[in-house]
């Protein structure tokens, strides 16, 4: 075939990205805040990730969720050998990877595949042509049954407009040079065109945030965004309007803030969204409103829409992740605005938690006069992850943690994983680099290893991976350097290491 | 022609589009710019072929047909009324040299019919725009059919980025016409009201769109059928210059210049910092697209040539070109200029020498540069700002019998007597035409019928009698005139007229 890739950047590998918005309990609840029912009874769900990237979020998922069964398909034979790869090493024998074309899937959709509870596209969507886009809803409408939920994570056009001239402009450079350097190219000038008062800056404001936030992300991250053919910006109801091709429908956001809408926004916004009858203009109406940028969408193949009486799974277990500082006020800033509470507000919530999970109908219940509505301040600590929705059955920790075994060993290796999964949660939780290695050098001691020992072995890796450690912002010497990781290596034994067994991070 | 179940692609088709003519359309004007530019205009013997893909109600091709007589003209459209007013036009005016053939580009693309041939000027203003996809590609397909080796086309179209502001208000406005089957109106109405009270309501995505505040403000003064137009298609998406540069190089065509003259005079008109950003570009159509970021364009006009453009000889203008006034600018002000890049004005006393030279009739380049005091540099600027600002125009080499022109003149005249649509008239001098109010169309008229043609009185009566027909008052600044005084002012107004507009006309083929 001529182009393979249509259009699709395939020359940068992406990133080992886990997002918890995709993970199945976490869209369950999203659903039952929103107030539809659901289908899915037990742990034995079957989950299918179209252009599952280099498989990393997938992989976690099965380790998380050993009951189930996971899928991940892509196009690119690296990412397909990096999937493998990776459930090999970590043992893993619910998940199973497919490198194949979007297109050829349409038109011969493997049956022996059968359908899955859960379909998700990260992102994809965005980045290929209106025909292979037309393919990927072909393949979901053959891959999904009655209550199949389906996310789709996509970037909007409201936001994105003032981006569209830097895409163009790096996605033309591209033509003449390599990828990394047409990104480099392209932002040198936008920063002269900036510099030169250029007054598309005027007309454009969010382009301006959008070049000086450029230097923050990776490169690869930026080529895989910008420098692809088809860059398609969505509105909500141009997606609803396509996937009904699939008999797909919408029924939650999966930002679990998002849910809150439109009850949250000032009286006289929320007045034009409610009082606009058709739902896809009112979903575009608030998009344009909160200028957003991105959005996860759940929909699903044969759920009506919910009927009023949004609430919550009440018997959703939910956990403590990281609990707001004691004593302070708590600030929120989700996309649907900001807002901030005396700790009062969260405090009997956290201490409800701190002996492990509770299910969510038990919370609600908790009364603190400081509080008017509940509902919302759980769904705004989720939303800020100081709460995670927990798997209804929990998953096998001995799974996990060989899993979570492989991800740190190649972290010390230096690939760039970013998260592990966590048995008890069902999901996964995010952790640093230095987490990893720290993780990387107990787990090769068998978990019996003293804080020199440990805090040598961390030096060790940190050395071969050439990393240098900066503390808040500068970088540190070699003495500090070595004061500080025994620091750290003392806080991972007491603290870390117990708390990771208690979410089935760590066996 | 074969049947489809959505002949119109999404384009809109249910309010008739405005009777426009882009002076940038006229042959002449295209073989201009593209000397402004630095290219030769490939050369044509005397008489020449020219094709208007998209041609709406006809209205500016029967005007360059009338104003070109000695050339073919022909122009397609998808819309049977449309062909209809079209051929009506054409025949009310005894046009001979224009045809109108009614299809779809899709068709068109896959069987070009030979009987049509290829095209010295091949012009597409708007559509490429409207259009799905796949239309545009069959359009630039047809462009491909309908051209040889030295071929201009030229594309007018919503460009990038300018137009990324009104993305939403595009969205909003054709969503709520799907989705409640309103009429135009209704639909315009209701996103207007919706995002004014987005605006009312501080709604974070409107701040960012500053854009669609400035537009918001004059959105209700533009009429339903131009709106209906801009915004109400399935398919709307502004360009870049290299979108649209790319599909056309696929039919052996280059970009040769724009057909906004002042565009020539970039990137130099701007800052040094600008200037040398853009100059940088290696890539040509980078280049274009660069500027159009730094310059903030909402509109190009692109001309395209097939096969080889050569570097132009001599310089800019050519020194036997001929220069005529077109509108007399009014003394001691500044004579404004919209360019895309910004709001000039020229001071009266840059400008005078020139117009006072050309008040006694066409002068050459030569001439001009020299009663202005300018050479090179300087005389090019100022002569494509006058050019810009509609002030002068270049005569055409061979113009064509003026007979066709006063035909179609006639008949614009006759129809603004009935409130018809149209703004301009034919001028064969120049090979394009020139813009008229409905005044002066009545005056015309009425002159063309007094037995005595140097008599004001009878001139302005008769005007007052087509007024006074349908009902039409007579303004003054904005202030309507008493009838009692009207008809002694339309005599005021008769002899300014014999007096200004006539020699003028004359001048420029538009009356004999």
């Amino acid at each position: 075939m001529a182009d393979q890739s249509h259009g699709y950047n395939a020359s940068v590998g992406y990133s080992m990205g886990f997002f918890r918005e995709m993970a199945p309990d976490w869209m369950d609840f999203c659903v039952r805040a929103k107030g539809s029912e659901l289908h899915r009874t037990g742990p034995a769900y079957r989950y299918l990730d179209l252009g599952c990237g280099q498989g990393f979020h997938v992989c976690l998922l099965a380790a998380a969720n050993p009951r189930a069964e996971f899928v991940g398909i892509d196009f690119l034979a690296e990412h397909i050998a990096h999937a493998s790869d990776l459930a090999a090493a970590a043992g893993l024998t619910n998940v199973r990877f497919l490198e194949a074309d979007l297109l050829d899937l349409a038109s011969t959709w493997p049956t022996e595949l059968g359908t899955f509870d859960y379909i998700v596209l990260q992102g994809i969507l965005s980045w290929v042509s209106p025909s292979v886009r037309a393919a990927a809803i072909r393949c979901i409408a053959q891959a999904s049954q009655d209550g199949t939920l389906v996310y789709f994570g996509y970037n909007m056009v409201p936001k994105w407009l003032s981006s569209i001239p830097f895409q163009h402009v790096a996605n033309r450079i591209r033509q003449t040079t390599d990828d990394i350097s047409a990104i480099e190219q392209a932002a040198a000038l936008f920063q002269r065109l900036q510099g030169a008062n250029a007054p598309i800056f005027a007309s454009l404001p969010g382009l301006k945030t959008r070049i000086e936030g450029l230097p923050k992300h990776p490169k690869n991250y930026l080529a895989h965004e910008y420098l692809t053919d088809h860059w398609t910006l969505f509105w909500h109801s141009q997606l609803a309007d396509e996937l009904q091709a699939a008999d797909l429908s919408y029924v939650a956001p999966a930002t679990v803030a998002e849910t809150l809408l439109p009850a949250s926004l000032p009286s006289s916004l929320r007045e034009i969204v409610e009082s606009t009858e058709d739902q896809g203009l009112a979903e575009d109406v608030q998009g344009l409103m909160l200028n957003q940028g991105f959005r996860r969408d759940i929909f699903a193949r044969g759920l009506s829409p919910a009927e009023g009486g949004a609430d919550f799974d009440v018997d959703a277990p939910i956990h403590l992740m990281i609990p707001p500082q004691e004593g302070r006020n708590v600030d929120f800033q989700t996309s649907v605005g900001g807002m901030t509470v005396e700790y009062a507000v969260v405090a009997d919530i956290v201490a409800a938690l701190l002996d492990g999970p509770k299910p969510a109908g038990e919370l609600l219940a908790l009364a603190n006069p400081t509080r008017r509505d509940t509902r919302q301040i759980l769904l705004l600590m989720l939303e800020a992850n100081m709460l995670a929705v927990g798997a209804r059955q929990p998953g096998d920790p001995a799974i996990a943690h060989r899993f979570n075994a492989a991800v740190a060993r190649g972290a010390s290796e230096g690939i760039q994983y970013r998260y592990v999964a966590a048995a008890n949660l069902g999901t996964g939780i995010s952790v640093s680099e230095l987490d990893l290695l720290f993780i990387d050098t107990w787990i090769e001691a068998g978990g019996a290893i003293d804080v020199h020992r440990l805090a040598a072995g961390v030096s060790q890796r940190l050395k071969t991976l050439d990393r240098q450690l900066t503390f808040v912002g500068r970088p540190v010497g070699q003495a500090e350097l070595d004061a500080r990781i025994a620091e750290i290596a003392t806080i991972f034994l007491e603290q870390m290491v117990p708390q990771w067994r208690r979410v089935g991070v760590l066996e | 022609m074969t049947m489809s179940s959505n002949p119109t692609h999404g384009y809109n088709t249910s309010v008739g589009y405005t009777f426009g003519f882009y002076r940038e359309m006229a042959p002449g004007w295209l073989d201009l710019c593209v000397q402004a530019a630095g290219y030769e205009a490939p050369r044509r013997d005397g008489s020449f072929r020219y094709l208007e893909l998209g041609c709406g109600q006809g209205f500016g091709l029967c005007l360059l047909a009338a104003a070109n007589s000695g050339s073919e003209f022909v122009g397609v459209d998808i819309q049977p009324d449309h062909i209809a007013h079209a051929r009506q036009l054409a025949e009310s005016a005894g046009l001979t040299n224009v045809g109108f053939v009614e299809a779809d580009f899709a068709d068109l693309a896959e069987r070009w019919p030979d009987d049509l041939g290829t095209f010295d000027y091949v012009t597409l203003h708007g559509i490429l725009t409207w259009v799905s996809p796949k239309l545009r590609q069959a359009a630039a397909d047809c462009v491909g059919h309908a051209t040889h080796a030295g071929s201009l086309v030229y594309a007018g179209y919503n460009s990038q980025p300018s137009w990324l502001g009104m993305v939403p208000f595009q969205h909003f406005m054709k969503l709520f016409q799907k989705e409640s089957g309103k009429p135009v109106n209704a639909a315009i109405e209701d996103s207007v009201s919706l995002f004014e009270r987005l605006r009312a309501g501080n709604a974070p995505g409107f701040q960012v769109l500053p854009v669609l505040d400035a537009r918001l403000q004059t959105m209700r003064s533009h009429s339903a059928s131009y709106l209906s137009h801009e915004y109400l298609n399935d398919y709307w998406q502004p360009l870049w210059h290299t979108e649209v540069a790319d599909i056309f190089a696929q039919a052996g065509l280059q970009f040769a210049g724009s057909a906004t003259i002042s565009d020539s005079l970039l990137p130099d008109a701007l800052s040094p910092q600008l200037r040398d950003l853009i100059a940088g570009q290696e890539d040509g159509g980078l280049r274009q697209d660069v500027q159009d970021f730094a310059i903030n364009q909402g509109f190009r006009r692109d001309i395209f040539c097939r096969g080889e453009l050569k570097p132009l000889r001599g310089g800019f203008p050519a020194d036997d070109a001929r220069f005529v006034l077109v509108t007399q600018p009014e003394a001691g002000t500044e004579l404004p200029v919209p360019t895309s890049y910004d709001r000039l004005s020229l001071p009266y006393r840059n400008v005078a020498p020139i117009v006072q030279a050309l008040g006694n009739g066409p002068r050459s380049g030569e001439e001009l540069a020299s009663v202005a005091g300018l050479v090179d540099k300087e005389f090019r600027r100022l002569i494509i700002l006058l050019i810009q600002a509609g002030v002068v125009a270049v005569m055409a080499d061979q113009p064509g019998n003026p007979d066709a022109a006063n035909r179609l003149n006639a008949a614009i005249a006759r129809a603004a007597c009935d409130r018809g649509p149209y703004e301009q008239l034919a001028a064969a001098q120049i090979g394009s035409a020139i813009g008229a109010s409905q005044i002066e169309l009545m005056l015309l008229d009425s002159w063309l019928e007094v037995s005595d043609r140097t008599d004001a009185k009878a001139v302005g009566d008769g005007v007052w009698d087509r007024m006074t027909r349908i009902g039409q008052k007579l303004y003054h600044q904005g202030q309507q005139v008493d009838d009692a005084i009207a008809r002694d002012q339309l005599q005021d107004v008769a002899a300014a007229f014999l007096r200004d507009n006539l020699p003028r006309w004359r001048q420029l083929g538009v009356v004999e």
